[in-house]
């Protein structure tokens, strides 16, 4: 029968972005249907350090770099990334324009907060930080400067609203670095809230950094965080390019079941329904994955595949990235990555299975 | 010394109104509350303002004092109450000889009540059982507490009222059998104060045996612990109650965006360190689902929990908490005990706080001679509502701040005027603005805010669906801008704010309120504390939940 896709994948957090990229880099004909926004955004996209090298994760940091998102951090020591608190926070892997402590670092940083951005304070963050550096016997110094943006941006004035005026006018990104600079001077690193565009590319950050002329480092604020919808970004466009179709804005209705197969997906699109058709579905949705099964919380079998009651597979080409139970958020996206590798995985099994009968 | 005539220990809504009482008759007095408003059974009930329906049958005499104050508060205090109305609902497996009685009682006692179909309630109530048999309508009502203390308070206030919070009264000095001063302590700073006073009136509620001790008189008390869950939906538009038998579990009351269910009858040893168990939550949702099936299908938000205080009269020992009556009691410490001076106030219930107020009112001027009566039924807690300069806030937001801040609204509107910037919603569920949270923590607030939960219970910041998790960290950085709190105490206080919203909420295994808690400790860095098997689960006090 001819189908329009190899895997059709719903949810585009981590799980089905990470699912998705494992599929297209397998060279499957990948679709991924997403109402929106999924984990990515609530917070900087970061990840807990795994316990050992880890092939889910690799596959995300690389898929990530090629993005032009590079991840750093390692398999055997956490970073400290400084929160909105002004706590320091140990994680695996973050995005790499998120500041991080080193204990290596002696230098001074500016934090540069923005006259009237709603929730950052920079004399607030300044004076946390070297408290909380002093007690870890962390040897970076803060000192706080406020900006007064040339734009009229909005009240309240917000990250994303810098953030889109970031990315759309270049007058305003060269009067920024040239404030920045300003303020710096004598610093040997600047720290921001997470404002710095949200189609920025790694390439497009450096070039920033080089007009400020000093390390740019950005921190993450209260939801919805430019950080997060940055990485999203620059995920989802990078699927584009592998070849990855869309179906963005509308949810799954249905899974239209046939002789213990699903034949079909069914998208809530205005007007007319969508009827979507692939060799496999991965659903990696989180909290509505009850919902569209019908099931709750079920069993997965060794091909995550969700069962019902009975033990049978709720059908034969479904496969689950299941939703971390409660777990703090950067081991919760660590779940989440794996959760999606896992299940491609499953399908690229399923599929050499079928192409071998 | 610091003197006054009348110390009041105890600011629950008895105290609150006393204060005020006593204000009108022209008695100084000073209000002492060893936490912030409404700590105790008031900012711990259902708030629900009675009609008196449930006790017709049982207490006529507490019933016929319900639907007067009912009436009264309505009339003295609208801005504190939404006037829902109520339902008396007929369920199937009750006594129909029950439905009758409660007819003719309802009548006697002049509650106004009309008789409905089970068609009629449920169309005016599609959540009720669909097996119900019938209903009574009833003029019962919701009280925001908080909000209802405040204007107490602040009515009082403008009269030469003062109060004081975080101030825990540590001695009742009392010479030759008479009151002469109140030692006191102020838990923030731990400086030791003195006042003078003629008169100390007991009204700590739950705590009030521990005070009276401190003047070395014993009131004996049983407290009576009920809990009550916060529903996400508002599952009805009135207060529904199951007529029969007053029981566990057969009230529901209709408070904003969400709805109260309870409550129990437990006792317990004292008002402090609350818990419950996740048995006494299922019994609790198992008796309304008989009146209200919807609420298997409704999250419970939270637990909260509060305790009746109800005094032992000699010879009555072992009664359970239910029959022993919620009428109140006033004690002359002097016929009783020899403390001429000091005076307990205690029981009682919500809708009579007033009525108790003017009681104790009334034993306090006869023992100073002061011929004044009592005027509080009559002049209203909120004088006309201001006018403010219209287009620096959205209407709706507006709206809130007047009703929250009456004549102090339009200072906040035109520090809008100075500087559009305070216009920026810290709460955007209950739409508090910068400029009054600056008002509510600055030195001009009528009662001082000294923790970002006092600034909820004074604005509603962190009341609705987000429960503070962003607004509490907006609220905290106001006040560091302030300069109220230096960045060290200022995180320490969102970590307190944190930890007690998270007391009484409940592990919910497809909560998005799990995601919540997580994802605020996560961006800020603080421990998540997420441990669902807890149990029992600590509770705390209502707030957060209206």
């Amino acid at each position: 029968m001819s189908v329009d896709y190899d895997a059709l994948v719903v949810g585009s957090g981590f799980a089905g972005l990470t699912a998705a990229a494992a599929l297209s880099a397998a060279g499957q004909r990948v679709a991924l249907v997403t109402t929106g926004s999924g984990s990515l955004v609530f917070a900087g996209a970061c990840l807990a350090m795994p316990a050992g090298p880890d092939p889910a994760l690799r596959c995300f940091t690389e898929f990530a770099a090629a993005a032009g998102c590079r991840y750093t951090g390692s398999e055997c020591s956490e970073a400290l990334l400084p929160t909105l608190l002004g706590e320091l926070q140990p994680v695996g892997f973050a995005p790499h324009f998120l500041d991080r402590f080193e204990a290596t670092d002696e230098g001074l940083c500016t934090v540069a907060g923005i006259e009237g951005l709603s929730g950052f304070d920079a004399e607030f963050l300044a004076e946390r930080l070297n408290q909380v550096a002093g007690e870890q016997g962390l040897r970076r110094r803060h000192v706080p400067r406020t900006l007064r943006l040339g734009r009229a941006l909005g009240v309240p004035l917000t990250v994303l609203a810098i953030a889109r005026c970031f990315d759309a006018d270049r007058a305003f990104r060269a009067e920024l670095a040239s404030q920045l600079r300003e303020a710096a001077a004598g610093s040997d690193s600047l720290l921001l809230p997470a404002m710095l565009g949200i189609e920025s590319t790694e390439h497009k950050l450096d070039a920033f950094e080089r007009a400020v002329g000093l390390p740019v480092r950005e921190l993450v604020t209260l939801p919805p965080s430019v950080a997060g919808l940055r990485v999203e970004r620059l995920l989802k466009k990078r699927l584009h390019a592998l070849g990855v179709e869309f179906f963005e804005g509308f949810p799954v209705r249905a899974l239209r079941l046939q002789q213990h197969r699903c034949a079909q997906v069914e998208v809530a699109a205005p007007a007319r329904s969508l009827k979507l058709i692939a060799s496999a579905v991965l659903l990696a949705v989180g909290r509505r994955q009850s919902e569209l099964l019908g099931l709750h919380a079920p069993r997965l079998d060794e091909r995550q595949r969700p069962l019902d009651a009975a033990g049978n597979p709720f059908a034969e080409n479904v496969v689950c990235a299941p939703s971390p139970a409660a777990a703090p958020l950067h081991t919760a996206n660590l779940l989440r990555v794996r959760a999606g590798f896992g299940a491609a995985q499953s399908v690229l099994a399923g599929e050499v299975h079928l192409a071998h009968r | 010394m610091d003197s006054t005539q009348v110390v009041i220990i105890g600011g629950g809504a008895t105290g609150a109104g006393l204060l005020w009482d006593l204000s009108l008759r022209g008695i100084a007095a000073v209000l002492l509350e060893q936490q912030d408003l409404a700590n105790g059974a008031t900012g711990r009930c259902h708030g629900l303002l009675h009609s008196g329906g449930r006790y017709a049958v049982k207490d006529p005499e507490a019933a016929a004092e319900c639907i007067a104050e009912n009436r009264i508060l309505k009339r003295i205090a609208p801005h504190c109450v939404e006037d829902c109305g109520g339902l008396f609902v007929q369920c199937q497996g009750d006594d129909p000889a029950f439905f009758e009685e409660w007819w003719r009682a309802a009548s006697t006692l002049g509650i106004p009540s009309s008789r409905l179909s089970a068609e009629a309630a449920r169309a005016l109530e599609p959540n009720l059982a669909p097996d119900l048999l019938g209903a009574f309508t009833t003029p019962d009502a919701h009280v925001d507490v908080f909000r209802l203390v405040q204007a107490n308070m602040e009515a009082a206030l403008a009269r030469g009222g003062r109060v004081r919070t975080y101030a825990q009264v540590r001695k009742i000095e009392v010479v030759r059998g008479r009151v002469q001063s109140v030692r006191f302590c102020d838990t923030r700073t731990g400086e030791e104060h003195q006042v003078r006073c003629e008169i100390v009136v007991n009204a700590a509620g739950g705590w009030a045996r521990e005070a009276a001790a401190l003047a070395g008189v014993d009131v004996p008390l049983r407290c009576d612990k009920g809990t009550l869950l916060v529903l996400n939906h508002r599952l009805s538009g009135r207060v529904l109650n199951r007529c029969r038998k007053a029981g566990d579990g057969d009230i529901l009351v209709p408070a904003g965006p969400v709805c109260i269910l309870g409550t129990s009858s437990v006792t317990v040893p004292g008002p402090d360190g609350l818990t419950c168990t996740a048995e006494e939550i299922q019994d609790l949702l198992n008796l309304g689902e008989v009146m209200v099936p919807a609420l298997a299908e409704a999250r419970v938000m939270r637990a909260f929990a509060g305790v009746r205080p109800l005094y032992i009269r000699s010879g009555a020992a072992q009664e359970a908490g239910r029959q022993v009556s919620r009428g109140f009691v006033l004690l002359d410490h002097g016929e009783r005990d020899g403390v001429h001076g000091f005076i307990s106030v205690l029981g009682g219930k919500l809708t009579t706080y007033r009525l108790m107020a003017a009681r104790a009112a009334d034993a306090v001027a006869a023992q100073l001679g002061v011929q004044v009566q009592c005027s509080t039924d009559t002049v209203p807690l909120r004088a006309e509502e201001p006018a403010c300069a219209s287009g620096l806030l959205p209407e709706a937001a507006l709206e809130k701040l007047v009703v929250r801040r009456g004549a102090d609204a339009p200072r906040i509107v035109e520090a809008i005027r100075h500087q559009p910037v305070l216009a920026e919603m810290v709460c955007e569920c209950e739409l508090v603005s910068r400029a009054e949270l600056d008002f509510i923590l600055g030195p001009d607030a009528p009662l001082p805010a000294s923790t970002l939960a006092d600034v909820g219970r004074r604005t509603r910041l962190g009341f609705g669906p987000c429960q503070g998790t962003f607004c509490g960290f907006r609220a905290m950085l106001a006040g560091f801008q302030d300069h109220r709190w230096s960045a060290e105490e200022a995180v320490a206080q969102l970590h307190a704010y944190i930890e007690n919203r998270r007391k009484g909420q409940l592990p919910i295994p497809e909560g998005k309120q799990l995601d919540q808690m997580a994802m605020g400790s996560d961006i800020y860095g603080l421990d998540p504390g997420l441990e669902p098997e807890v149990q029992p689960i600590a509770l705390a006090g209502g707030d957060h939940v209206r």
